[in-house]
């Protein structure tokens, strides 16, 4: 029992300090990646790092008319629960530390758990700019949330009708990668899915084109212009890790592929090569949906964002679930 | 008849007494005298004939015959005549009637002199104060010949300017005085309903240098071009041409064609460098930062050729009156023709690539939506007029340097849009391109640069001079004085008028379009704000900001 809980603490422990690591990394780039799009050169890889060690040193401002306790415990639980989520996802090729205690369902909880810190943060913190970006930041999640679940559902609906138990558990989704399951009708609908998940990816990290709750020129920074020193440390840490998260689970719920499957190798070499190929996965997604979709637009207004989402990708979710439905029902027959 | 003498012959005929003199210098300007009583109705007729609104002058005359003086100027775009109706105060009641309520855009002239002449206008709708710093005592009026151009009066704490009443219902978010949007300080209040815009004020004027004065007291001709050149960091020689032509038409000097096709050239490289900064910080605004590298890597062979022309990348210090100081060489021609290729073809590359991208269209297209009718109501310039369906546009209007040998196209739009103001910068840079091959090409071979003054120039002469700035229309108004220096001399820079504009462009608006609309106009608030002698360093205006900003957000 004992040994139970110190091992979950470890492992807690260590996800947290991996994901974080990921984190940087992804963060740096991102940034070298996003710079070589525009001609430029960009910062070395490590540059991340050394901003956050700088933002650690810095003084942390405390707006006279702001909220204290509110406005400093909002990064920590903003980090806390972004971490949180790392334990209910398969992160490295590793099943999830928490693997009997969350579904995706509660994964999908959790992510609006940073958003939400975020608002309180930006609500609490006295400005003007910040009250607007945290209301935009309210509109931008209740916006995203519909596609979300309807991808996650659509395909725990293929998994449950497929005869596969506990279909929402994020182990089940790892074990049957949904591709195997489906039909020809079933691939493009599964296709779909992903892409619309790919473009869920940005809003929920708030990069643009959907920083509206930032947006540097509109609002000076917005939701965080007041935060500075170590608490902006927190939240631009957090941002690292929700990209780790999204990225890893697109990688669970569309690419649960292992390399050791494949290429035969020592058993001690193995979690290794599952190692690099997550990264190089992980890596590949965030490409598309932070760095790609960043330089090649503009940001939207806010009644942009909810317009996309609501009935652009909506529909094209649906659109997606229904092609999974149609043709399972083919299959059947 | 020339069109010129029936406009003065139309103008004479129906206020007869009201004007008391005409003075034509020039095929292409005439000054009327005119009886204060009358400034309205004449200013109104003006504009009933197809004239538009420049600018107004006001000056300091008591020294003299004890009054105040006040020079309305047009222009009539489709007959090359720019005009100053000129009329004066006496200094003990120094009133006459407002402008305004009829044409929008004399607004903030006459500001400008309540400000600084004491000048008092009836029927101004919004007389508050707009150039000088809110603890400059009343009751000193900078602009008097009797004011020092060096006087620091101390500052005071706890004065603060009236925003305008904030409507039912709305919140105030301040945009500025610093901001990321604004790359210069000036202070715009939203009055924000939700995420619309309902309202809004502006309180600018932060960094006046007191330029005018200081040319009109210090220095002398020769040496002004050089400062009227950092009126605008960007468009610099458009000042320093528009004052040398203003000077040259006062004092009837010739110039040789070959330093006009040299400023021409110099004009139209400078209008490249700009409107590719303007793109680049264009998409910067709506969060397009690849736009924003990529145009400013493109514009980077301008500015080297800059340096390779005049030895600096910006102010290039070209432009003095009587010519330019630098010739063109045969190896320096050929260098401008290798850039112009490089530039043509990456911007095919650029336009081609926004004017198909579907999100740019998103951000821009029915935003700060206003009707040609508003626009040539409110005296808008430049490209924002353009946009707009305007089709003005003074190098073609009111040619001057060697713009009546070139041939080119105007760019004008009607999507009324600030997309609108991105297509035509585009193209337009297209056509500068264009005018620069012609120039290089037609330039005649030889011929002296500089022309030298044979005598002084006479005092008391007034002249209009305009040029093209990327922005818009630059104006300069001179009168020549005894000293070898301007008695009076007037920079009216392009965003002056088009920032007026800005407010009707917002309103009812979204909260997130405010920067572009703002951005759309290219704003310069430097050159708009040339005017007064204000110390920074008094911090009268910081602690103004601050102690705003703070009943900002203890409102919210």
């Amino acid at each position: 029992m004992l040994i139970d809980i110190i091992l979950l603490l470890g492992g807690a422990v260590l996800v947290g300090v991996f994901g974080i690591l990921i984190a940087l990394f992804l963060m740096g780039v991102d940034r070298i990646v996003t710079a070589r799009m525009q001609a430029r050169i960009g910062p070395p890889l490590s540059q991340p790092l050394t901003d956050i060690r700088k933002l650690f040193t810095k003084e942390n401002v405390v707006p006279a008319n702001a909220i204290p306790l509110l406005f400093n415990l909002a990064p920590v639980i903003a980090l806390a629960s972004a971490i949180t989520i790392l334990l209910y996802i398969p992160v490295g090729g590793f099943p999830p530390v928490l693997s009997g205690g969350g579904d995706l369902i509660l994964v999908m909880y959790l992510l609006t758990l940073p958003a939400l810190a975020l608002v309180a943060g930006g609500f609490s913190s006295g400005s003007p700019y910040a009250t607007v970006g945290a209301q935009r930041e309210m509109v931008t999640m209740i916006a995203y949330e519909f596609p979300l679940a309807v991808v996650i559902i659509a395909i725990a609906w293929k998994l449950a009708v497929s005869g596969i138990p506990l279909p929402f558990m994020l182990a089940s989704v790892q074990a049957n990668p949904v591709w195997g399951i489906v039909g020809p009708l079933g691939i493009i609908g599964v296709l779909i899915l992903f892409f619309v998940l790919l473009i869920v990816t940005p809003a929920e990290l708030s990069r643009i084109p959907f920083d509206t709750p930032e947006a540097e020129t509109e609002l000076a920074g917005g939701i965080l212009v007041e935060y500075s020193g170590k608490n902006l440390a927190l939240f631009t840490l957090t941002q690292g890790v929700k990209t780790v998260v999204m990225a890893s689970l697109v990688v669970a719920l569309f690419l649960p592929y292992r390399l050791s499957a494949v290429l035969p190798a020592p058993v001690i070499l193995q979690p290794v090569l599952d190692l690099i190929f997550y990264l190089v996965l992980v890596v590949l997604v965030s490409f598309i949906s932070v760095s790609l979709i960043r330089v090649s637009m503009t940001r939207f207004r806010i009644n942009q964002v909810v317009s996309v989402y609501w009935i652009y990708i909506s529909l094209i979710g649906i659109a997606g679930m229904l092609l999974i439905v149609v043709d399972h029902i083919l299959g059947v027959v | 008849m020339p069109r010129i003498e029936e406009v003065t012959q139309q103008l004479s005929n129906k206020f007869k007494d009201g004007i008391t003199g005409i003075d034509q210098p020039g095929a292409t300007q005439f000054f009327a005298d005119i009886k204060k009583e009358k400034v309205k109705d004449i200013c109104n007729e003006i504009i009933k004939m197809g004239g538009r609104y420049l600018v107004s002058i006001g000056y300091d005359n008591i020294a003299r015959d004890q009054t105040l003086g006040m020079i309305h100027t047009f222009a009539f775009d489709r007959d090359n005549i720019f005009c100053g109706i000129r009329t004066s105060v006496p200094e003990q009641n120094p009133v006459m009637d407002s402008i305004t309520p009829d044409i929008p855009n004399a607004g903030w002239s006459e500001r400008e002199y309540i400000d600084h002449l004491g000048m008092k206008f009836s029927g101004h709708p919004k007389p508050k104060r707009l150039i000088l710093s809110d603890d400059w005592p009343e009751g000193l009026y900078p602009l008097r010949k009797s004011v020092p151009w060096n006087i620091q009066p101390p500052s005071a704490e706890g004065v603060a300017y009236q925003l305008d009443e904030c409507p039912e219902g709305c919140t105030v978010v301040p945009v500025g005085p610093y901001h990321p949007t604004l790359h210069e300080p000036a202070h715009f209040a939203l009055y924000v309903d939700g995420e619309t815009i309902k309202g809004c004020d502006y309180r600018g004027f932060m960094v006046h240098r007191g330029i005018e004065k200081l040319c009109q007291t210090q220095l002398t001709y020769n040496e002004i071009p050089f400062v009227a050149e950092r009126i605008c960091g960007i468009c610099g020689s458009v000042h320093a041409t528009s004052y040398a032509q203003s000077v040259e038409t006062a004092g009837n000097i010739k110039i040789s064609r070959r330093a006009e096709y040299i400023r021409t050239i110099m004009l139209e490289i400078e209008r490249v460098h700009s409107h590719l900064l303007w793109l680049g910080v264009a998409g910067h605004l709506i969060g397009f930062n690849t736009v924003f590298m990529h145009s400013w890597r493109v514009r980077e062979p301008v500015m080297w050729l800059g340096e390779r022309m005049t030895g600096n990348r910006k102010t290039y210090g070209m432009i003095v009156v009587g010519g330019v100081r630098r010739d063109i060489t045969p190896e320096i021609k050929q260098d401008i023709l290798n850039v112009m290729k490089k530039i043509e073809e990456e911007l095919i590359v650029i336009k081609n690539a926004i004017v198909g991208d579907t999100s740019i269209h998103k951000r821009t297209k029915n935003v700060g939506r206003i009707t040609k009718e508003d626009a040539i109501k409110w005296s808008l310039v430049g490209p924002v007029a353009r946009a707009r369906g305007v089709d003005i546009d003074v190098r073609r209007d009111h040619p001057y340097a060697a713009y009546d040998d070139m041939q080119f196209s105007v760019p004008v739009v009607d999507t009324c849009d600030v997309w609108g103001t991105v297509l035509v910068r585009v193209l337009e840079t297209f056509e500068s391109i264009h005018i620069i091959r012609q120039a290089l090409d037609k330039m005649p071979d030889d011929g002296p640069i500089l022309t030298e003054l044979a005598e002084p120039i006479a005092p008391f002469k007034h002249a209009i001079a305009g040029v093209e700035a990327p922005r818009g229309e630059v104006v300069h108004y001179i009168i020549t004085g005894e000293e070898n220096r301007p008695e009076r001399w007037r920079v009216r820079a392009p965003t002056y008028p088009n920032l007026q504009g800005v407010p009707l462009m917002l309103l009812n608006n979204e909260l997130a379009d405010a920067p572009i609309i703002i951005g759309s106009i290219d704003p310069c608030f430097s050159c708009t704000e040339r005017v007064q002698v204000v110390d920074i360093r008094s911090g009268g205006v910081k602690v103004l900001s601050k102690a705003e900003l703070e009943a900002f957000a203890k409102k919210k």
